[in-house]
């Protein structure tokens, strides 16, 4: 009885267990990197893109280090490579040495010598390591200027040392950094300082030539004064000048179709832009749309360090097989990745070289991707930080190459997933605009494309709705402007007929005359005084409003505004207060050259001018939001025209007020421009001042309370 | 004339001298007396009971607690007397004079104005003197570093439970060279590198252990600010966040033996510090470092652009009595989880810790408000609250999570006030956003809430604010730095780390924290708030330069207990976030606990050591798990540490948010995480239900990632964090899974 109890008692403690017990899909336990992720989004104003926080794509999977490894310390770690069995190859370039690490983290060996037959080579000062999908190590051995191939064993097979060619310069330094092999064998060999680009060898280990190569960027002004001092240079000054050299290569990596991408690193601040590099395989030129694009942060950070600048150093790249580029900040410690269109999906990591936490970084010196691990060497922590990539990293990542791949209805409950984990996500709605789009749900692609900015899809969207639109209504639109065209006709015909006046006020008449008969009107302005103080007031302020509409009430497509910055009394000083600084420093110059006209007849003039400008503005808010962008350049040339019109009247009435001749007109005009020019001087100086003064005062204030 | 030149002239110097005040009103130090006797005891017992007996070496000039019961030597130095006196290759063993120091001392050398580090080994023992004197229970000793001019009077007292030693800032006498930091007994609690079974417990965060290895020479150090940093010290950038230390406890295991450490006194004014896997040493150590004075980092520009870059130290120091207690524990109690009772049984007899009991809650939600959006009416922009959940779509979402899951939430309202979730004014402008629902929709969302027996908290900012206003005052009201000077704090721009201007906010005055906390309580008296949620309090650590008893963070416990029992004795629950110590035991509720640590990279293993002491007496929630990166892995945390998820949601999300500063609206919109929640919350509230009230009694980590709790009522909790399908004793578990056992008692 007592036995039967107790197996009761085991059974119903089991049954406990299995009714009790839930479980949960969940990640193994590891760390969140100790500083928030972030994205910048595109296009949201004129300023280009703003940062915003992301959710993390990785975290910390695993710390690798000579203490977990359990083997000597890596004094000199200096680069980590992954191959395609994903086993891991640390480099401590400081003590020739390579451990090789297995996927599950066991250490494979520990090479401190490449072996040849009675000869043994060390690579002490080597700087990287790669290895082929053949298990062919390359060691870059810079300091002893050659690229050993070894194989996983250790024993040599050959080595790369500087080319006996005629292409090689005599002052070439092989100082070989990075090693790169494409699938056909061919070996990219990267050379500290060298600014002629890789050098390419065949898979026979034969010199090639050089390939690819930054090239020197210069602005216009740059351009101008180089021109002029080689015009103006002699001899002395010749050989004190220093030839401008485009930044090296400093990192190269091969993509499953043998594009190579390249890093350039630390850039000045005006050329902060193109740091990537996709070379193709034969000519080595760029066909990535990257050379507009800074592939690091846009502000630089001078607080830290005692207000030395930190920089940005693009100093390390990988590419894995979707074609994402993960760059590595060494400045900063943080991770960058782009997809094939040079969009950022996410930044992590960190640290400013001062990352004690795990996922941030001192001295970040290299990454490589490891399948969809993201692997980053410290050479100050002596580290390898093992990013594994989330639930939502993977979703994603997987998204928006779905999304490239223009698969957009594989793609939609990805980014839905995307959405729910990440509001923030601008990738998510451009790419549920395109799934809708490809649905058919062209409103609600309509209204993700706006979400995200997504003004391409928005305009495909839009033109599909609007076609659409007027499919349906097409006879409805015909029989109303075949009613409007005839009307107008009627009323035209009837008026002339009847003669009746559509403008019973003079001055009004005078305005709309005036866009017809220009000379005359401004004649009969000046002469009989008929010029309207109030009309030009109201139609600086029209200007003024339709200025603002047009920046706010445009086409999605046509506005690139940041309505969370915009002002529009700042478009108040660039509209009106342009058109009051014109006539008072018109009134002032024109005084001293001679002119007829009064304050009264140039604001009139001017305002009056400005008609064409405010229709043109008028028409661009109605037409923006009726047409596509790739059907704006009506509008453009339509504007274009208006400004013109303007200026034409301006000029007229300038002329005619102050009876001038052409070539005194252009004088005057000039010396008017750079009248206003000193009088906005003037004004930011007395406002610099001012500021200064306040500040001043209110520093004095915090002191004595 | 004449007159208006002597006012203007007077105007003038009296600027000129503001200019270059200095902060006054801390304690002045006592003059170094140089012609003091030093008296010097014999080696001998100088305290003792039944268990221990105190005992001062004056060989090694150390204190040694022994242990008669169980024959075992507590000392300072770790050094074992067995270790052999020369190396292999016959040279004499040289012990690092760290392991012979009791104290280190930072100081700032008067000369040359830098920061200096010198320990009593170098300092007191060979250049200076060291006087000891009987005092009731033990030993006062003065380590005089007569070079340097300066001497620290520490006392060693005798403990029931251990012994304890104290630093009284006034006591310590120094003339030019002024001391800023004292760390005390640096090898006390340590481990040796090599050692097995042997870990650190540090509380950062949760809680996380540091296994004893050799990493370099000098090894790794880490440090942390105990209840997190000073934020009236300047911050220039940002290199990451961290994890606070909430706990001001810490520990080691050597074995069968274990030493759990408490700053009982003067933890604000603490750091905790960390030497690991030196050579040298051959130890690796925890221990606490007392700042005795304010700091200010000052940075200008020169003429020629360069930065200057100034460390700024107070003349006065702060009064505080430092104490630290250690306790030994042995055997099956020499783990973390005997060192959490340890505490847990501290914070009962000392700070009044109450068991407040679970409610019937099996999930927390935390509702967010609005925020200050930009918008433009004809291109003119102004700031409005843009609503992400009014406050009757929070009842609604209540009602529906109510009727989907018949389980009750805790709710916390978050955002609401004048301003929604940005600074404004403090304490919300002591409004309800119309926008948000006001006043009225708060009183109906708070009748629904007591009908149905829910615990909610409408959640303040008493401490930070940005504009001035209800009788606040940003320049008068507002906390000052080591200068005298107003600071304001700011957040820092996500791309770069460096200063966000638009994000500065005041810190209100140390004692104006009382004014501001009876302001609240008075101003929404006739609210009908259930329960406050007072975030701020539980995290936020900064000094005030405007009194002396706030220098270098001193006091900030006793000025927020006050403030916390103003709503005590009101009647009114109190919830808070994170939290430290203090403000933890006096709360009813604690949301937004830690479930990680620091994660130094010195950091092995994360414990639930925080939910360790306070599961069964106060009840707490998790951080928000829907913005963990591994949001699985966070719920999992939860059923490990016995504390209830929460979520953190909007109604409506807007695209303006992505101006938001911080990143907390990156997720969480309601119709999105509905299911999720719903699912969760069907799988876990049997669990919450069985642990209700009732304690943790042991944690266990195994190496496969499995990790066991088990509770006082007999339930435990197997959890697998692992990578992979491991043997529990509950039976085989794949990653990601947990089980529950003892269900049934």
């Amino acid at each position: 009885m007592k036995k039967l109890k107790k197996i009761f008692v085991v059974l119903l403690i089991l049954i406990c267990l299995s009714v009790f017990s839930f479980s949960v899909n969940a990640q193994t336990t590891y760390s969140d990197i100790p500083v928030e992720s972030y994205t910048y989004w595109e296009n949201v104003g004129a300023k280009g893109r703003k940062p915003v926080y992301t959710q993390q794509t990785h975290y910390v999977k695993n710390v690798l280090s000579s203490q977990n490894l359990n083997i000597p310390e890596l004094e000199g770690l200096i680069d980590v490579y992954a191959d395609t069995k994903q086993d891991i190859y640390l480099l401590d370039g400081d003590n020739s040495r390579l451990v090789i690490v297995d996927n599950k983290y066991k250490v494979k060996s520990d090479i401190t010598e490449i072996k040849s037959e009675g000869k043994n080579y060390t690579f002490k000062g080597a700087r990287n390591v790669y290895v082929h999908s053949d298990g062919k190590i390359f060691i870059s051995d810079t300091e002893n200027k050659r690229v050993l191939i070894c194989n996983q064993k250790g024993e040599l097979l050959d080595i790369l040392t500087v080319p006996e060619s005629n292409l090689i310069p005599e002052d070439f330094q092989y100082l070989p950094i990075c090693v790169s092999v494409d699938s056909t064998g061919y070996i990219y060999v990267l050379c500290n300082g060298s600014y002629y680009g890789a050098i390419l060898y065949t898979p026979e280990y034969e010199f090639s030539g050089f390939y690819g190569a930054n090239k020197v960027k210069q602005s216009v002004t740059q351009a101008l004064t180089q021109m002029i001092n080689r015009l103006f240079v002699n001899n002395t000054k010749k050989s004190l000048s220093e030839s401008v050299l485009p930044y090296c290569f400093i990192d190269i990596c091969i993509d499953n179709e043998n594009f190579v991408y390249t890093a350039t690193g630390f850039t000045e601040v005006s050329q902060m832009q193109g740091q990537v590099k996709k070379l193709n395989p034969g000519k080595g030129a760029n066909i990535m749309n990257s050379e507009s694009v800074n592939f690091a942060d846009d502000g630089s950070n001078w607080s830290y360090n005692a207000g030395k600048m930190l920089r940005q150093d693009i100093s390390s790249i990988d590419v894995d097989d979707n074609g994402y580029v993960y760059c590595l900040d060494r400045t900063y410690g943080r991770i960058y990745i782009y997809d094939g269109q040079c969009s950022l999906v996410t930044a992590f990591g960190g640290g400013i070289s001062e990352g004690e936490q795990q996922g941030v970084f001192k001295g970040a010196s290299s990454l490589t991707l490891c399948g969809s691990d993201v692997l980053v060497c410290d050479s100050e922590k002596k580290t390898v930080t093992i990013f594994g990539l989330t639930d939502f990293g993977k979703n994603i990542l997987t998204a928006r190459a779905l999304t490239l791949k223009g698969k957009y209805e594989e793609s939609f409950d990805i980014w839905q997933n995307v959405i729910k984990i990440d509001n923030n996500c601008q990738l998510a709605y451009k790419g549920l605009a395109r799934a809708y789009l490809a649905k058919g749900e062209y409103e609600t692609a309509i209204k993700y494309a706006k979400q995200g900015y997504d003004r391409d899809t928005y305009d495909i969207a839009f033109g599909k709705v609007r076609n659409a639109f007027i499919s349906r209504n097409f006879s409805w639109i015909l029989t109303f402007g075949i009613i409007l065209i005839i009307s107008l006709l009627v009323l035209m015909v009837i008026s002339m007929r009847k003669n009746v006046r559509l403008f019973k006020n003079q001055k009004l008449k005078l305005l709309f005359d005036m866009l017809v008969h220009p000379f005359d009107t401004f004649g009969i302005i000046k002469d009989k005084n008929l010029g309207s103080v109030t009309i030009g007031a109201v139609l600086i302020v029209l200007f003024y409003i339709v200025t603002v509409m047009a920046d706010i009430c445009g086409g999605f497509s046509f506005t690139y505004i940041d309505f969370a910055e915009y002002n529009s009394l700042f478009v108040l000083l660039r509209s009106v207060g342009i058109v009051v600084l014109w006539i008072v420093c018109n009134k002032a110059v024109t005084t001293l050259m001679d002119g007829k006209g009064k304050t009264k007849d140039i604001f009139v003039v001017t305002s009056y001018s400005l008609l064409p400008a405010i229709f043109g503005k008028l028409v661009y808010i109605i037409f923006s939001n009726i047409l596509l962008s790739t059907e704006a350049e009506f509008l453009s040339i339509f504007q274009v025209a208006m400004v013109c019109y303007t200026l034409l009247l301006l000029l007229i009435g300038t002329i005619k007020i102050h009876d001038y001749s052409m070539g005194r007109f252009l004088g005057t005009s000039i010396l008017t421009l750079v009248g206003m020019c000193i009088v906005v001087f003037l004004i930011v100086m007395v406002f610099m001042l001012s500021q200064q003064f306040v500040g001043f005062l209110a520093t004095l204030f915090l002191e004595m309370f | 004339m004449k007159k208006v030149f002597a006012i203007a002239i007077s105007l003038v110097m009296i600027v000129c001298l503001s200019g270059c005040s200095k902060t006054t009103g801390g304690l002045k130090a006592v003059k170094f007396d140089s012609e003091a006797m030093a008296n010097s005891l014999q080696s001998n017992i100088v305290a003792e009971n039944s268990t221990y007996a105190l005992q001062w070496d004056n060989s090694t000039k150390q204190i040694v607690l022994f242990d008669k019961v169980k024959n075992v030597i507590w000392s300072s130095n770790p050094s074992k007397s067995d270790e052999p006196e020369v190396d292999e290759f016959g040279m004499p063993v040289k012990t690092h004079p760290l392991l012979s120091s009791d104290i280190n001392i930072k100081y700032v050398e008067e000369k040359t104005g830098h920061l200096v580090t010198v320990n009593s080994f170098l300092g007191a023992n060979s250049a200076g003197r060291i006087s000891t004197s009987l005092i009731e229970n033990g030993v006062k000793v003065i380590y005089y570093f007569d070079e340097l001019q300066f001497a620290v009077p520490v006392e060693y007292t005798l403990r029931e439970d251990g012994f304890a030693l104290t630093i009284k800032t006034k006591e310590i006498q120094e003339n030019e060279n002024r001391i800023t930091e004292i760390s005390v007994l640096p090898f006390m609690c340590s481990a040796e590198n090599k050692s097995n079974n042997s870990y650190l417990f540090v509380p950062s965060g949760s809680g996380v252990l540091i296994y004893p290895k050799e990493i370099s020479s000098t090894g790794q150090n880490f440090r942390q600010e105990i209840y997190g940093n000073d934020l009236m010290i300047r911050e220039y950038t940002q290199t990451s966040q961290k994890e606070n230390i909430y706990l001001p406890v810490f520990g080691v295991k050597n074995d069968k033996s274990a030493l759990c450490c408490i700053v009982e006194n003067g933890a604000e004014s603490s750091f905790m510090d960390g030497t690991i896997g030196g050579k040298t040493y051959k130890y690796s150590s925890i221990y606490p470092s007392l700042s005795v004075r304010g700091y200010d980092e000052l940075r200008s520009v020169n003429y020629s652009g360069a930065t200057l870059v100034t460390d700024y130290y107070t003349d006065d120091m702060a009064d505080i009595e430092f104490t630290v207690s250690y306790k030994p524990l042995y055997d099956d109690e020499a783990t973390y989880s005997s060192m959490a009772k340890t505490y847990r049984d501290y914070l009962i007899k000392k700070e009044g810790l109450k068991k407040i009991g679970d409610s019937d809650a099996t999930y927390a939600i935390t509702f967010n408000g609005g925020f200050m959006a930009s918008k433009s009416f004809l291109g003119v922009p102004y700031e409005t609250v843009y609503p992400l959940t009014t406050l009757k779509q929070a009842q609604q979402v209540i009602s529906e999570l109510l009727n989907e899951t018949n389980y009750k939430p805790i709710v916390r309202l978050n955002g609401y006030g004048e301003t929604g979730l940005d600074k404004g004014s403090l304490a919300g402008g002591y409004k309800i956003n119309s926008k948000l629902g006001g006043k009225k929709q708060l009183i109906e969302l708070m009748s629904f809430c007591y009908e149905k027996n829910i615990d909610s908290y409408l959640n303040f900012d008493i401490l930070r604010f940005k504009k001035s206003g209800n009788g606040w005052s940003k320049l008068y009201d507002s906390a000052k730095s080591a200068t005298g000077k107003s600071y304001y704090p700011t957040g820092f721009t996500m791309a770069i780390r460096d200063k966000n201007n638009a994000t500065e906010y005041a810190l209100i005055s140390r004692n104006q924290i009382l004014n501001s906390a009876l302001k609240l309580f008075n101003k929404t008296k006739n609210w009908d708030v259930l329960g406050y949620s007072l975030d701020a309090v539980g995290t936020i650590a900064y000094s005030d330069y405007n009194m002396g008893d706030s220098y270098a963070k001193a006091n900030l416990s006793r000025d927020i207990e006050n403030a916390i029992k103003v709503f005590n004795e009101g009647n009114k629950k109190i919830a808070v976030s994170g939290a430290n110590a203090y403000a933890a035991v006096n709360a009813t509720q604690i949301f937004n606990c830690p479930i990680s640590s620091a994660r130094f990279d010195v950091f092995d293993e994360d414990v639930p050591f925080y939910q360790m002491v306070f599961k069964g007496y106060i009840p707490m929630t998790s951080m928000p798990i829907n913005q963990e990166t591994l949001q699985e892995d966070a719920l999992l945390a939860c059923i490990e540490s016995g504390i209830l998820p929460l979520w953190s949601l909007m109604h409506d999300y807007d695209n303006s948010a992505i101006n938001f500063a911080s990143p907390e609206l990156r997720n969480g919109v309601y119709s999105r995480y509905k299911d999720t929640i719903i699912n969760a919350v069907d799988n876990i509230s049997t669990y919450y239900k069985a642990i209700k009230n009732a304690e943790i009694i042991e944690h266990q980590i195994y190496e496969n990632g499995v990790r066991v709790t088990k509770y006082s009522n007999g339930v435990t909790a197997v959890v697998n964090r692992g990578e992979n399908t491991s043997e529990t004793l509950l039976g085989t578990l794949d990653a990601g899974e947990y089980r529950i056992g003892g269900l049934n008692g």
